[in-house]
């Protein structure tokens, strides 16, 4: 295939009608992913199926992308990864109670970073979530900060808020839903 | 796992979601109208027989099979001759997906396995 040269918009698009041309943006993106799923969960394992599930949903959706000014596909793509890293761990968060941060020994770090991407995927990825949350409601997208970036348990949010726990809980939702839709 | 087995499992994933949305649906469609249409025909077609006359027609030589066919649809009722060519479209069509899927799927593969 001589599409390498090409731009990620131009291959997602002919990879719609021809999966085999989609390899050129795993290829492109698999390393930087990992590395940035797994600075999320510290979790090899997990980080790789947050890789396959993001890839996944890319391609279930590259026929809704449309390439704006300042939205290219690396933004919506890490978008993407992003969400599915805080559904995966929410999801851990809810079965252990707290996240365990495991221990990065046995994990080669270094031959998974693309060292072209790596700062600049991290540091977009951050932009990227800061500017949605920017966007959302304060009062929304300040409790979604203090949950998922702060690590903060319900508990100490509603005494912090000075809320009921079951209002924390509603919100939480409701800004969860938010973001998802501001982010796709 | 190793990067290319993680690249091969999301083209695996990739192509699962590929033939679901864009073969699938064709498949599944032109093989209910090859059923509908075969079962028309065969209230009126005895395909025994027409196999039957055919081998006898045939003595042996295969092109005279061939012209026995072509004589018998040439001579067959209108609507007998529309339901044949629908059944014989739908055949070229769900051959030409079934070809296409299985060649997307050998490419990916290549690619994964090969890293063409």
């Amino acid at each position: 295939m001589s599409s390498e040269h090409h731009s990620d918009e131009e291959i997602l698009k002919l990879s719609i009608r021809d999966p085999e041309y989609f390899g050129i943006i795993v290829e492109r993106y698999e390393m930087p992913f990992l590395k940035k799923a797994f600075d999320v969960m510290r979790n090899k394992t997990e980080a790789e199926d947050i890789v396959q599930e993001t890839f996944t949903k890319i391609y279930l959706n590259a026929g809704r992308f449309r390439k704006q000014e300042n939205a290219s596909f690396k933004s919506w793509a890490y978008r993407i990864l992003m969400n599915t890293a805080f559904t995966h761990y929410q999801k851990a968060k809810k079965s252990i109670g707290r996240t365990e941060y495991i221990d990065a020994v046995g994990y080669d770090t270094d031959a998974v970073v693309a060292p072209s991407h790596d700062v600049a995927s991290i540091a977009d990825a951050k932009v990227q979530v800061a500017e949605i949350i920017a966007k959302m409601p304060e009062h929304l997208g300040r409790l979604l900060k203090l949950y998922y970036l702060d690590d903060m348990s319900y508990h100490d949010i509603a005494k912090q808020e000075n809320i009921p726990l079951s209002t924390l809980k509603m919100r939480l939702f409701r800004a969860k839903r938010i973001f998802k839709k501001m982010s796709y | 796992m190793d990067p290319k087995e993680m690249h091969a499992k999301i083209m695996r994933r990739v192509y699962g979601v590929w033939f679901l949305r864009s073969t699938a649906p064709l498949l599944v469609i032109e093989i209910i109208f090859f059923i509908i249409l075969f079962g028309l025909i065969a209230d009126r077609i005895f395909v025994e027989h027409v196999v039957k006359n055919t081998i006898l027609a045939s003595y042996g030589n295969p092109f005279r099979s061939l012209a026995y066919l072509t004589a018998s649809f040439v001579r067959t009722s209108f609507a007998i001759k529309t339901v044949l060519v629908l059944i014989a479209s739908c055949l070229v069509l769900t051959l030409r997906d079934i070809n296409r899927s299985i060649i997307t799927y050998i490419a990916i593969r290549r690619r994964n396995v090969l890293g063409e």
